[in-house]
């Protein structure tokens, strides 16, 4: 059986057949709760984020442009859900999250796992904006284009944040006393 | 080469922009610049490692709160054109189509005039003798309660004609009991022996509510078509959620 794909999904899940919404929630929770959940640092944070986007997206499902791939719209509104909530955070006063105890794989050595620990670590420091191209670009592989289109600005802009995101992330690891080469 | 262009050059190859010709002049820079050689190296590690970051899996209950979350009943399941069916060569007119659209307007505000139900209805209006079922319900759920500020029990019963939910609910606080349907399989028939103390009923196209301290008596929804239904039973209890539950009607 081919897998059924976004568009048609979506047109199941207009004709009142919620079955789709399912296939369509088992296909990208996974990468919308991992993106929130390099911005916001918190799992409890990022599954509600997560279920909020899933929510909005079922509300919204008959405004899908299939000119746009389903996946980068659903990533716009992670990303947005997920800055809002950081804004509405910072707004209240709330301190931000504190690092997340990752647990080492037994195929990564400590090195590995030490510089994966200080990436995400020093990824928290970065300012919003540039933490989210580089969560896009380096987890979700998205191009400059499709980025683009998600944080809705110029693939200009796309492509000088992510540069200066890059060099801004090197400086807090030299900082931390953590080279990349390490 | 200048700075910029050197900047340029060593991100656009971390993201695989870089043509073999572009390639091969950055490197030949990259020969003669220590400096430049350690920023390509560390970026280019830095990129690998966060490559090689795992996704973290949710945990198993995010799609179940998602699939509870979503206003299921939002998109009506389209109507089969049982007109083509009979008449595969059927054309579209559109002036047939005003006429008829015309015909079904005058009907609707007809319709509209004569059994228009202000809202919320008055429980009183819609409490009347349930019709005696020549098969027996099925307990389909039932939820107990028995706190301090909250006693009684709600049960989900159907056969195949129709869906009960008999509720007997008492709370210190205010109770607000919804029941959300899907209005293509189910329609709110009546109510029997409804309580009236305090108690308001609100009538919509899928959802019916009921507002009060004692909730007492039986909803009845007759199934309109034989396929498997649901109802999304929910309790608020003043603040606290009692029950926020689908419950699958066979």
């Amino acid at each position: 059986m081919t897998e059924r794909d976004d568009a048609q999904l979506v047109g199941e899940c207009l004709s009142g057949n919620v079955n789709a919404f399912e296939t369509i929630v088992d296909r990208y929770q996974k990468p919308i709760y991992n993106a929130a959940l390099r911005i916001v640092h918190n799992r409890d944070d990022a599954e509600d984020i997560t279920q909020t986007v899933f929510v909005k997206l079922y509300e919204n499902l008959a405004a899908f442009n299939p000119k746009h791939k389903l996946f980068s719209w659903i990533y716009r509104m992670a990303i947005n859900e997920s800055i809002n909530f950081i804004k509405q955070k910072r707004a209240a006063g709330e301190p931000p999250s504190t690092l997340l105890a990752l647990d080492k794989t037994p195929e990564e050595n400590y090195s590995d796992a030490a510089l994966r620990e200080s990436l995400l670590g020093a990824l928290m420091k970065l300012d919003i904006d540039y933490r989210v191209v580089i969560i896009l670009r380096h987890f979700e592989g998205f191009s400059y284009e499709e980025i683009s289109y998600i944080i809705e600005v110029p693939e200009k802009t796309v492509k000088s944040r992510l540069f200066s995101a890059r060099q801004n992330l090197r400086e807090i690891l030299i900082k931390e006393g953590v080279t990349p080469n390490d | 080469m200048t700075e910029k262009q050197l900047l340029e050059a060593i991100h656009k190859e971390i993201d695989g922009e870089l043509t073999e010709a572009e390639k091969v002049r950055l490197h030949e820079h990259l020969a003669n610049d220590a400096q430049a050689q350690r920023l390509h190296r560390d970026l280019k590690r830095m990129s690998e490692a966060l490559a090689q970051i795992t996704p973290e899996t949710p945990s198993v209950n995010l799609k179940k709160r998602i699939m509870n979350a979503i206003p299921r009943y939002r998109y009506a399941p389209q109507a089969k054109s049982f007109a083509k069916l009979f008449f595969p060569g059927l054309k579209f007119h559109f002036k047939y189509a005003y006429i008829f659209l015309f015909g079904l307007a005058i009907g609707a505000v007809v319709t509209t005039v004569v059994i228009n139900k202000t809202q919320p209805l008055n429980p009183a209006e819609v409490s009347g003798s349930l019709m005696n079922p020549s098969e027996q319900p099925v307990l389909v759920k039932q939820f107990n309660f028995n706190q301090e500020n909250l006693s009684g029990t709600i049960a989900i019963k159907t056969n195949s004609n129709f869906v009960f939910t008999e509720i007997n609910l008492r709370s210190s606080a205010e109770l607000d009991i919804r029941l959300e349907f899907n209005a293509q399989h189910l329609d709110f028939n009546g109510a029997n022996n409804l309580q009236t103390e305090r108690m308001q009923l609100i009538r919509e196209a899928n959802l019916l509510q009921l507002r009060g301290a004692t909730v007492s008596g039986t909803l009845m929804f007759l199934r309109k078509t034989g396929t498997e239904s649901g109802l999304r039973l929910i309790v608020l209890n003043g603040d606290e959620v009692a029950i926020d539950e689908i419950i699958g009607v066979k």
